[in-house]
């Protein structure tokens, strides 16, 4: 089957999500902080009278706190609700976004480009750029590598570390 | 158009409801066994029977089966064939819940295993029936030949006795074919509607599925169903089509020539009766009808014009009035299906709007005085936007009844199981609240109530060895506060001993033995609601299984409600939820700490305390490393928001070097202080959830966008108490507070306000009569010609300024970049009074002096801290500024007699016998003043007197004692007294009326207490 993956750069790291997951990419950030929150956990957005939670992705994949936040882009998420119709379609499958809006800090978009299932591939035992189990798969564009998120796994992560019980 | 998805979601709702309407009947049922109220049963009878008329359309084998049953049942009680008892509504209760329990899952409805419930109910028709066997036999009528009719006559079962009845009335039976389709989905009817209008119409006997093969749901969602009724109406045939909106081929008549004779025979004594007369107006009527489409026999009509007497009254009513009222049922109101969710999408727009709003007011005030027509035009708009606001959030409002209704029921099998008499009450049924708020209330709710009945009342003769009565008494309450809705559940049980729920604490390992010690009583009992806990020796199958008061209060907490319990040892356990009338709106004050904006609650802020580095010493002092504020008599534990949200490494000793702001906030019964760096305003905010990453923060309760497009977040009093770990060491002074207000007897104190003018000058005025203390810049305060106006909370609120008004310096205000406003409470028209600032508050038994210094708009003066103060009088100064608007609160003159109503104001305290004979005198009345009880009484038998004001809290002779001595007096009966008091309002009205007052009113509301007063004059 035929995939659109959507990519961009976290420093000069190349990743990608599945397009269908994205809900747009924003420029302005004004963040809320959260006080006393998880690291993983940047801010608060108002994103057309929704709250959108901003998420550190750099935190997530266990690499040093984004800095500079004005320079980054958000790169925002659907909800389960809007996801929904493709998953009845028989895409996306075994994905879980929750009901609230996410937000990924990222440095710059690349380019989206289509790629078939079997080019999609496991990711090699050497991938230390990120943690394998946030990582859906690789894909090789000509000399390129981009590290596919499993986004769900990403969001599982966030929610456990940020819901450890306050003593 | 409705789908048949739909249609069935609506049975299931009008089927719950249904089932709810009905229980407390069966429970009055049960109650009074012997005394069979028809109309009660008449109500269950309706209920059932439609569910199983509707239940039948959608080919619900189970649930028509089963309510066929307990309509067969009830019938027979309706008919008197049958004694109720108690096993039999047990059995009513259980078939009921089966049905319930069948809806929640409607799709499985079939599989459920009803056959136990059936064969106890058919337990009860089987005994009756072997008694009965021989007077029920079934007879077989046919329907007539209809020409517009394809099928072939169908053939119909019916018991002899009500056919005989039928014709006896004469009533024509029909069979009737719908199909939901046709008729009922493309006309937007629901299958309800449907045999609603025929039960009002008539009676349905019977119903089957009219296609063989649809044997159950899933067939019926898919095909088009078609239906066959067998109907008893009084309608004629050339009526039924209009009276049920059907087509003319859709019914026919059934045969009843045959059994016509019977019947005659039967009433032929009847027959000797029926006059000549009747006969000739029945024959005139039948003439004038208009002639049936269709071909009925001759014959037919002729004995029907010739029966007797019931039926030509009945025609006679057709006629009379016009067709479409006879056949349509009236609604009263007119009221319209909307979903849930459009309502909460409603509700964020109007959010959305509110914000909207604000954010244009921040823009465009500042162009207001160089854009003419602007100020008003963005009144307009701000106000329509509270008012579509108010209004969308009074749809989500839903009456505490809906709560309430359920509780009859568990409380009456918790008693059973339990071998426990109990009475429950409920109040303030009508009480609304957001319906969030009223479906999370169900299950805390109902824990409390199980616990009551499970701990707090005793068996029965456990109570009659303490002398009280053999049932116990469990109260349900519902009352409005200050903003807020209170519900308590209350009962007359053995109460909660603090000692015996520490110990348990310390033997289940929730506290430690010291920690024990430290705590006081209050604390001890608050310990049921950690989590772990659970009181009962044995744990019985009803409560206490160790979860229970904890979950209680984090699902209040969660509302932004709290939780707060008053016990006395063997007298009894009140346990009282405060809630937010709606999560969607509220009004918050906006703080800022550090660089970031915060929202608190406005109703968990009490005040705002400012200290400045010269009173620090003074007034904030450090108990075991914590930071305490001396603020009164009390001492407050101290939050640093700061450190506690890490927001920066603010070390305590650097809070001396700069003025503090503190908010002195409420949770439960405890009083805390948070130190924020500044206060911005207040706004009413609309709560949005946190996302689930959130959730686990406990010093959050929710977010909310800002005016400027930013997000803040709002602040949890609880939890951040619960974070800081705070001791609380006010409460113990608090509760003997407490009881003081309760029990004061000799010279009630009043909390003043103490401010200045920007002169040497101090003023007081009763806290009771302030709202709130706003501070604003001075450059806000806008000028129209002579008048001051400020906007506040999006209106137009009028300043008026002391040096207008009273002989007093005349303050010099230039420079003052602040001014404060007092807002005062119980306005119509609000007015606020620009003032200096706030100097505190004393709490002080006040001897005031009406003498040395007088004036009108004064009260008088009072040395309060060793200080003169003047005391104003709010509403004259009011008067004396706005007089257009309270003239019409002058008293009316005396009917007939001349001269003016004589008031007697009894008051032991005499600023307050001061300060309402001054309002009194001021409207027109003459006053007499009591200071006690004994004194008004010989006063009332020496003086002609109009009405009574009358004090509630007094010594010797209270008000409660004063009124029943006025009332037992025949010469009074009549006598109008009204209570005026400083008891909170829910507390009177409830006694207030049975007690014998006339109306109420809280202290020193001035315009309601003359409002009250003269219309109870007029009566």
């Amino acid at each position: 089957m035929n995939r659109k993956i959507a990519t961009f750069f976290m420093d000069s790291t190349l990743l990608g999500v599945d397009i269908l997951l994205v809900k747009e990419v924003n420029r302005n950030i004004t963040l809320t902080p959260i006080p006393d929150a998880n690291s993983t956990l940047r801010g608060l957005m108002n994103l057309r009278g929704k709250v959108v939670t901003v998420i550190d992705l750099n935190v997530c994949l266990n690499r040093p706190v984004t800095k500079a936040i004005e320079e980054c882009r958000l790169l925002i998420l659907k909800t389960d609700e809007e996801i929904v119709n493709y998953q009845n379609g028989g895409m996306l499958i075994g994905v879980k976004l929750g009901e609230d809006i996410i937000g990924f800090l990222i440095n710059q978009m690349a380019d989206v480009f289509e790629v078939q299932d079997e080019d999609i591939l496991q990711p090699p035992p050497n991938l230390t750029l990120v943690d394998k189990e946030l990582v859906e798969g690789v894909i090789k564009r000509g000399k390129q590598l981009v590290i596919l998120l499993n986004v769900t796994a990403i969001l599982d992560k966030v929610l456990s570390a940020s819901t450890k019980i306050e003593d | 158009m409705i789908n048949q998805e739909e249609l069935l979601r609506n049975f299931v709702e009008e089927s719950q409801q249904h089932l709810q309407a009905i229980e407390p009947y069966l429970l009055e049922l049960e109650s009074n066994l012997s005394d069979v109220d028809s109309e009660v049963i008449n109500r269950i009878f309706r209920a059932i029977h439609s569910i199983k008329g509707a239940s039948g359309f959608f080919g619900l084998n189970n649930i028509s089966e089963i309510s066929h049953v307990m309509e067969n049942l009830l019938s027979m009680i309706r008919d008197g064939k049958m004694k109720p008892n108690s096993e039999m509504v047990d059995a009513l209760l259980n078939g009921i819940d089966s049905v319930r329990a069948m809806l929640s899952d409607i799709s499985s409805s079939d599989r459920f295993d009803i056959s136990k419930d059936l064969s106890l109910l058919q337990s009860f028709l089987e005994h009756n029936d072997k008694k009965q066997a021989e007077n029920i036999k079934n007879i077989t009528v046919y329907e007539m030949l209809n020409p517009n009719k394809k099928e072939p006559p169908r053939k119909f079962e019916i018991s002899e006795d009500k056919l005989l009845s039928f014709i006896k009335k004469g009533f024509y039976l029909y069979s009737v074919d719908i199909s939901i389709n046709e008729n009922l989905t493309l006309q937007g009817k629901t299958p309800y509607d449907l045999i609603n209008s025929m039960a009002a119409m008539g009676q349905v006997i019977d119903s089957k599925l009219g296609t063989s093969n649809i044997s159950g749901l899933e067939d019926c969602l898919t095909n088009d169903l078609s239906f066959v009724m067998l109907y008893a109406t009084i309608m004629e045939p050339s009526l039924l089509p209009i009276g049920l909106e059907i087509e003319e081929d859709k019914y026919a008549v059934i045969d009843l020539e045959a059994f016509k004779d019977k019947q005659k025979q039967k009433i032929s004594s009847e027959l000797k009766a029926f006059t000549p007369q009747d006969a000739k107006l029945a024959q005139n009527i039948a003439f004038t009808e208009p002639s049936p489409p269709e071909k009925t026999p001759v014959k037919e009509q002729e004995v029907k014009i010739a029966d007797d007497k019931p039926q030509i009254k009945e025609i006679k009513q057709i006629q009379d009035k016009p067709i479409d009222k006879t056949v349509r049922t009236i609604t009263t109101e007119e009221k319209i299906r909307v979903g849930v969710n459009l309502l909460n999408d409603l509700v964020n727009l109007a959010g959305e709007l509110v914000l909207a709003r604000n954010q244009l007011m921040r823009v465009a005030l500042s162009r207001v005085k160089d854009t003419p027509g602007l100020n008003p035009v963005l009144q307009h708009l701000s106000r329509i936007t509270t008012d579509v606001q108010s209004k969308i959030m009074q749809m989500r409002m839903q009456p505490v009844a809906l709560l309430f209704g359920k509780f009859p029921r568990i409380v009456r099998d918790l008693a059973k199981s339990l071998n426990k008499e109990i009475k429950l009450i409920t109040y303030g049924e009508d009480v609304e609240l957001d319906k969030t708020i009223i479906e999370a209330l169900s299950d805390p709710l109902t824990h409390l109530i199980r616990n009551s009945i499970d701990h707090g009342i005793e068996s029965p003769e456990e109570r009659e060895k303490k002398g009280k009565t053999k049932a116990g008494t469990l109260e349900l309450r519902a009352y409005h506060q200050a903003g807020q809705v209170y519900i308590e559940v209350n009962d007359d049980g053995k109460g909660i001993d603090g000692n015996i729920v520490a110990e348990k604490a310390v033997e289940k390992g929730i506290i430690t033995k010291d920690q024990l010690n430290s705590m006081n009583e209050k604390e001890r009992i608050r310990l049921i609601f950690k989590p772990g806990f659970s009181t009962a020796k044995e744990v019985t199958s009803v409560s206490g299984r160790g979860v229970g008061m904890d979950v209680v209060i984090t699902n209040i907490k969660k509302l932004g409600g709290i939780v707060d319990i008053e016990t006395v040892p063997n007298k009894g356990t009140k346990m009282r939820l405060a809630l937010p009338l709606t999560l969607a709106i509220v009004s918050g004050l906006v703080v800022k700490i550090g660089e970031q904006y915060f929202i608190i609650p406005e109703a968990n802020i009490e005040e705002l305390v400012r200290i400045t580095p010269e009173e620090f010493e003074e007034r904030i002092n450090v108990v075991q490393d914590a930071l305490v504020l001396r603020l009164r008599e009390m001492l407050l534990p101290l939050i640093n928001l700061k450190k506690l949200l890490k927001i920066s490494d603010e070390t305590d000793e650097s809070l001396k070097s700069k003025t503090l702001r503190i908010l002195v906030t409420r949770h439960g019964s405890f009083r805390q202080g948070i130190i924020v760096d500044s206060l911005e305003n207040i706004e009413e905010i609309v709560v949005k959830a946190l996302p689930r990453y959130l959730k686990r923060m406990k010093s959050f309760s929710g977010a909310s966008i800002m005016g400027n497009g930013s997000i803040a977040l709002i602040l949890d009093v609880a939890g951040l108490v619960e974070k800081a770990k705070l001791r609380h060491l006010e409460s113990t002074i608090e509760e003997t507070k407490f009881k003081e207000e309760k029990i004061a007897t000799r010279g009630e104190t009043q909390t003043l306000l103490l401010f200045d003018n920007a002169t040497d000058e101090r003023f007081a005025l009763p806290l009771e009569l302030i709202t709130r203390i706003e501070r604003v810049p001075s450059s806000s305060i806008e000028k129209v010609r002579d008048d001051n106006y400020l906007q506040y909370q999006g209106k137009k609120l009028k300043l008026i300024y002391l040096e207008n008004y009273l002989p007093i310096n005349r303050p010099k205000r230039e420079g003052l970049e602040f001014v404060g406003v007092i807002i005062p409470k119980f306005m119509k028209y609000p007015i606020g009074i620009i003032i200096n600032k706030v100097i505190g508050t004393v709490n002080t038994e006040v001897e005031l002096d009406t003498e040395t210094i007088m004036a009108p708009g004064l009260f008088g003066s009072a040395v309060i801290d060793d200080k003169i103060a003047l005391l104003p009088d709010m509403y004259k100064l009011f008067e004396l500024a706005i007089p257009e608007l309270y003239q019409n609160q002058q008293a009316d003159k005396r009917k007939g007699k001349k001269g003016k109503y004589r008031i007697l104001l009894v008051d032991d305290t005499a600023f307050f016998r001061m300060v309402e004979s001054e309002y009194l005198l001021s409207a027109g009345y003459d006053v007499i003043q009591a200071e006690g009880g004994r004194k008004a009484l010989s006063i009332l038998e020496e003086k002609q007197i109009d009405a009574v004001v009358l004090d509630i809290i007094m010594p010797d002779l209270d008000g409660w004692e004063v009124v029943k001595i006025i009332r037992e007096n025949p010469k009074w009966k009549n006598l109008p007294v009204m209570a005026v008091t400083s008891l909170g309002e829910e507390e009177l009205v409830e006694r207030g009326k049975t007690a014998g007052f006339s109306d109420w009113e809280v202290k020193l509301n001035k315009t309601r207490l003359l409002e009250k007063l003269k219309s109870l004059l007029k009566q």
